[in-house]
């Protein structure tokens, strides 16, 4: 009996062991680098390994959802241990920016040669891209897609129950409708949302994988989705998962007028950062040209640097243009976005 | 108490103009379905766990004591796991209803709570002193009156405890209605916060949902305190099981089986399935330190949570009017609040702190020591008491409740201080729920996610924050390796406890 | 007149393991109509199991219960507890701790109406004088008032047989005999067949009009009390009930029996034990009388205060133990001599 309580009663030595623990925890060290990420492990770690061999600058990395950490950083405030704040969302970059916990990045700290194009960073130079998700539609492969050209058309009564769309709750819509409304205005956005409401085949529910399937089930015939769930399940190790991805085909939007939908990943440098020089050597590091293609091979995401020799599916679907002039309204229009959905009852 | 002034002090905030908003569009039915959600889970989990926990104590049948152990087995699954595969199976096998609404999100949930029930229900159950049945019997009362006129309301508190706290654990559950894409309170509030960009709502929000479980608990309580049976108990005689006709074996091993086999095996073997597929490539050795760090971290914490909570039970047996009490009362509250709000409500507070006393030591000493509490250990710990106090705390008052004050009164009488009362008397009759209560939290916490993800220092990854993030990037097959994982490591703590409670009274 | 129950030939055993444990054997008993008979045995003997085995919980394995000239329990038939129509007052009272006093009596009468079943418990409480009481819970209750409850509780429903089950183990004794003859009053008033077990042969001696004493899952004797105690069939039974103390006997050559105390009178015994050599004679405390003239003279070695009498055990001859009452008013020493005769109307007498 005696060895079961055997902890209780040494428990306060326990805590102060615990307490030691925790303190020593928190010491940090000198030539680091630390990494506040909404972007998850598996998809940034990889390259933080090799930035990590190449430079000798240890990285300290927290995953998270953005809001989140934005909150972390934001209470936090000049004491934040943070460098970099990494997201996959313009409007989470926004907001950041508007908190004032961005510093201006300078780009003449960058390697020239990996230039990206204007609407890929901040105005005011407080964050930059790294890669670029399309949000489009898969269809069903006996679905003529001729009527299928804009995001606009999936408001036509001819879609009446056959379209399929994750809840209103994910970011990714929420930016798609941020976009509709940077482009149309607020009343004209909210006619168009309201109609293609009308038109879902099912209450809103799943992820962007779960639509494609439901797609290819004969559930629905249209799913709104990001282009590389579309890839991934092309090429995924599960067979159920190709079997299901082989009956539909993509189709990107607005090719004729705006451009698809487009958002990105990006980051910023955090305001008070302490360990800002390398900083600079990992932004450089994640523009570089292999970097870049990293991201094409491992998640299918298109790169920010334009003209690589990125893998041969995204490839082989051609040059895509993009709605490049709305990426910048996207944060300050969410808000307006998600009261949009709220009125129009998209769950 | 930090958090929770935290959570109140938004009230305190001026009522902005996106509460017009949620109120006009949103906010009944956030309500609507958080009330359905948390009450069909209460009475899901009610008849699935008091009617395995019946049969399992009273009836003898084949196979009895192996799936007396498996029944607590779901425990093991997270709900949003047990969602995600369902929903795949369902999209593979068409005569499955769809899952992805209300009603099955009650479902989803109730399969892996009821355990909470079960477990409760069943060491009430067997408590319970076999003369009563027999006398009952002798008077000529069915099976069935007995059950309801004797068993059930002597095993009331208990179940209702369970029932309470699988109420609570689904009114907080973000992961699972998420997925299957039911608009609740909890979703509410975070689309609120990330969506709106309305912190302060968003905590308001909280606010009222405290404020509703609030009134849940008071109910809960009101009608525990009425009545105590703990005296009259006497349990002398060992229990005889009854052994039903053949086809009511059948029947029993039936109903045994079905929150067992749709609560674990199947999403069991779908990720079993899934991980096929990816478990070699993710078996590096990143993977081992994470699992790991998930059982230094579950042990540890579920260790601190112990002692406090052992601590506060007794603060609340010797001083019940103390101030100690009421706050518990408050603190326990906190298994009904979404993780990443509690989350927050921990890392704002201490945020602030750590500011303030990086300014004074500063402006006194030019000295700057960065963040001292705020993501470290620290946090990660508070906000883990804070959130599963409530498991440890009850089950450890649950079973002091059943030691009477008597008991305490005559040790007193005969000048044993209360430290010996509770190192001779109380501890050797409070181990099963004192081990219970450790190996509860630990399952928990191998599970939890939202606090785990929101508060982890740098470089500390667990099995549930990757599952989590590799199935939000819709990476299933890859999630469910890390799903597996955790599923085994939970199964270890869970047999424990099947051997510690059911396992003792098995053997007659 | 019909017998209410025969018990005839029962065994029962226990699988434990793989020994088998015989808990009864061939056990024989009657009760008539309204007549109240007692279980007496030591810890252990089985009594709790016959018990067990009328009102069904356990299986035998061979003979048959009866009630009434029906069968409830053979080794093929077991007639559910439910349907026996069997009361019973369990040691502990086995009060439903979740239910008030009333509810408790009311529990056996679901098949009643409200208005007919609300009478019955209010005579009921009026008779053991309970009806203040009836909101009350169990916990709120003396020993003595839960008792009452479960009785009244086992008698709401007119069972065919009440079974009490070391009903008064728990009673403080100063008031104990008081509520025996109570408790026996009411049942004969209600004509209440009962079966009473206890291992306290006060208790059944003042309580029961029969009495048989068990003895590891064996009936070794039923009669009356008076029979039981003066008339034991075997030293079990001599031994268990009553005090007393066993004494040789010798037969010499000629085929005269003496004890220590002399050549014994071959009319106050029975024949049958003529043949055997060596004997033994049990001696009750009252057949042995203190006289100070008698020649006879014993030892005290020990001595008990009763009130009106002492019980002096002694010792005569340096090996023989014997037990004496004497009135109170004789007041010896330990180690004194003192004189004593025997008085015996007919020998107890067993082969050793």
């Amino acid at each position: 009996m005696k060895k079961t309580y055997f902890f209780l009663y040494y428990r306060y030595e326990k805590i102060a062991f615990l307490l030691i623990f925790i303190f020593l925890s928190s010491i940090s060290r000198a030539n680091e680098l630390n990494i506040y990420s909404a972007r998850s492990e598996a998809l940034i770690k990889p390259l933080l390994d090799i930035f990590e061999k190449e430079n000798g600058i240890k990285v300290n990395l927290i995953t998270g959802d953005s809001d989140i950490l934005i909150k972390r950083l934001e209470s936090e405030s000049q004491n934040s241990p943070a460098d970099i704040f990494l997201t996959i969302d313009a409007g989470a970059l926004y907001r950041v920016k508007k908190l004032n916990l961005f510093q201006e990045i300078d780009f003449s700290f960058i390697n020239k040669k990996n230039k990206i194009s204007k609407d890929y960073y901040d105005k005011e130079k407080k964050w930059i891209s790294l890669s670029k998700r399309i949000r489009t539609v898969v269809y069903a492969k006996n679905l003529n897609p001729e009527n299928l050209l804009k995001f606009e058309d999936l408001a036509n009564v001819e879609w009446k129950g056959k379209i399929c769309v994750r809840s209103s709750n994910n970011i990714y819509n929420q930016s798609l409708v941020a976009s509709l409304i940077s482009n149309h205005g607020e009343e004209k956005a909210e006619v168009i949302i309201k109609n293609i409401v009308k038109n879902f085949a099912k209450k809103p529910s799943g992820n962007d994988r779960a639509q494609i399937t439901s797609v290819a089930n004969n559930e629905c015939n249209i799913a709104i989705i990001n282009h590389y769930y579309y890839a991934q399940m092309l090429n995924s190790k599960e067979p159920q998962e190709r079997e299901a991805a082989k009956k539909v085909n993509i189709t990107f939007l607005n090719q004729k007028d705006r451009g698809a939908h487009v958002n990105i990943s990006g980051l910023g440098i955090v305001k008070y950062s302490k360990n800002k020089k390398n900083a600079y050597k990992l932004i450089s590091f994640l523009l570089r040209e292999d970097s870049q293609v990293w991201y094409a091979n491992i998640n299918y995401e298109y790169p920010v640097i334009d003209g690589l020799n990125i893998n041969s599916l995204l490839g082989s679907w051609g040059k895509i243009s993009l709605d490049e002039g709305s990426i910048n309204n996207l944060g300050n229009l969410n808000y307006k976005a998600v009261r949009l959905m709220d009125r129009v009852g998209w769950q | 108490m930090v958090p929770f002034i935290y959570i109140g002090s938004s009230f305190f905030f001026l009522f902005n103009d996106n509460w017009h908003h949620i109120i006009d569009n949103v906010l009944y039915n956030y309500f609507i379905n958080s009330m359905i959600l948390s009450l069909g889970v209460a009475v899901c989990t009610f008849f699935i766990g008091t009617i395995t926990a019946w049969f399992t104590s009273f009836y003898n049948f084949p196979f009895k004591k192996l799936i007396s152990y498996f029944l607590l087995m779901p425990l093991t699954m997270p709900a949003y796991i047990i969602a995600i595969t369902y929903v795949g199976i369902s999209d593979q096998v068409y005569f499955l209803p769809d899952i992805r609404n209300l009603p099955g999100a009650i479902i989803m949930i109730s399969l892996v709570l009821y355990p909470y029930v079960y477990i409760l229900a069943r060491g009430a159950f067997l408590e319970q002193s076999k003369e009563l049945y027999e006398n009952a019997q002798i008077l000529g009362a069915s099976p069935a009156k007995i059950f309801f006129k004797i068993s059930m309301p002597m095993a009331k508190p208990a179940i209702v405890l369970g029932v309470t706290l699988s109420a609570m654990e689904a009114l907080a559950d973000y992961g699972t209605v998420e997925f299957l894409g039911i608009p609740t309170f909890t979703t509410g509030i975070f689309r609120t916060w990330f969506g709106m960009n309305d912190a302060v709502t968003a905590t308001q929000m909280s606010g009222l949902l405290l404020t509703i479980v609030f009134i849940f608990v008071f109910i809960e309580q009101q009608s525990r305190s009425k009545v105590r049976y703990s005296e009259s108990i006497k349990t002398q005689s060992k229990f005889s099981y009854k052994t039903p006709s053949n086809i009511n074996k059948i029947i029993i091993i039936f109903i045994c089986l079905l929150p067992l086999i749709f609560g674990f095996f199947i999403p069991l073997f779908q990720l079993l399935y899934w991980s096929i597929f990816t478990s070699t490539q993710m078996w590096d050795n990143g993977f081992i330190e994470i699992i790991s760090n998930t059982i230094f971290l579950s042990f540890f914490v579920a260790l601190l949570i112990l002692l406090i909570s052992i601590l506060v039970t007794y603060i609340k047996r010797f001083k019940p009017k103390s101030l100690i009490t009421k706050f518990m009362k408050i603190i326990t509250l906190g298994y009904a609040i979404p993780g990443s709000v509690i989350a927050i409500a921990v890392v704002v507070p201490f945020a602030a702190f750590d500011n303030y006393i990086n300014q004074l030591l500063s402006t006194k000493f030019n000295l700057s020591v960065g963040l001292v509490f705020s993501g470290t250990f620290f946090t990660l710990i508070f906000g883990y008491c804070i959130r599963f106090l409530t498991v440890s705390s009850r089950t450890i008052s649950a079973g002091l409740d059943s030691v009477s004050i008597a008991t305490d009164e005559a040790a007193k009488s005969l000048g044993v201080s209360s430290e010996n009362i509770l190192r001779k008397i109380h501890f050797p009759l409070l181990k099963t729920s004192i081990f219970t209560g450790f190996l509860l939290v630990f399952v928990d916490i191998v599970k939890e996610l939202p606090l785990t993800y929101v508060l982890r220092p740098f470089n500390f990854n667990t099995l549930s924050v990757r599952a989590f993030e590799l199935a939000s990037h819709e990476k299933i097959s890859d999630a469910s390796t890390a799903a597996v994982m955790i599923v085994f490591l939970a199964m270890i703590p869970v047999s424990l406890i099947i051997k510690n409670i059911l396992g003792k009274r098995n053997k007659l | 007149m019909n017998k209410k129950l025969i018990i005839s030939d029962l065994s029962l055993s226990y699988k434990n393991n793989n020994d088998k444990n015989q808990i009864l054997s061939n056990i024989y008993f009657e009760l008539d109509e309204s007549e109240i008979g007692c279980i007496l045995g030591p810890s252990g003997c089985g009594k709790t199991s016959l018990l067990r085995a009328i009102v069904g919980f356990e299986n035998i394995i061979s003979g048959t219960i009866e009630v009434n000239g029906v069968c409830l329990s053979s080794s093929s038939k077991v007639i559910p507890t439910q349907a026996r129509k069997m009361g019973m007052v369990f040691q502990d009272y086995a009060l439903f701790p979740n239910m008030d006093v009333r509810s408790n009596v009311a529990f056996g009468l679901e098949h009643l109406a409200k208005k007919e079943r609300d009478e019955k418990v209010n005579y009921l409480l009026d008779i053991v004088n309970l009806k203040k009481y009836e909101n009350k819970y169990p916990y709120e209750l003396s020993g003595g008032e839960q008792q009452r409850v479960a009785l009244i509780r086992a008698l709401a429903p007119s069972p065919e047989i009440l079974l009490l089950d070391e009903p008064f183990s728990n009673i403080d004794t100063d008031i104990k005999e008081n509520l025996i003859s109570n408790i026996r009053k009411l049942l004969k008033e209600f004509s209440m067949t009962s079966i009473v077990v206890t291992h306290d042969q006060n208790e059944a001696f003042n309580f029961a009009d029969k009495i048989s004493i068990m003895n590891k899952g064996k009936i070794e004797q039923t009669g009356s009390a008076y029979e039981i105690y003066h008339k034991p069939l075997n030293k079990f039974v001599a031994d268990f009930v009553g005090l007393g103390t066993f004494l040789q006997i010798t037969k010499n050559d000629s085929g005269i029996f003496t004890s220590p105390f002399g050549v014994l009178d071959d009319l106050k015994f029975d024949k049958s034990f003529f043949k055997f050599k060596n004997l033994e004679m049990f001696l009750r405390p009252d057949d042995v009388i203190h006289n100070d003239k008698s020649d006879i003279k014993a030892v005290v070695i020990e001595k008990q205060f009763r009130g009106a009498e002492f019980l002096y055990k002694l010792l005569y001859n340096d090996q023989y133990h014997l037990l004496c009452y004497a009135p109170s008013h004789h007041d010896h020493k330990i180690g004194e001599l003192i004189g004593i005769e025997l008085d015996i109307e007919h020998y107890v007498i067993f082969e050793k």
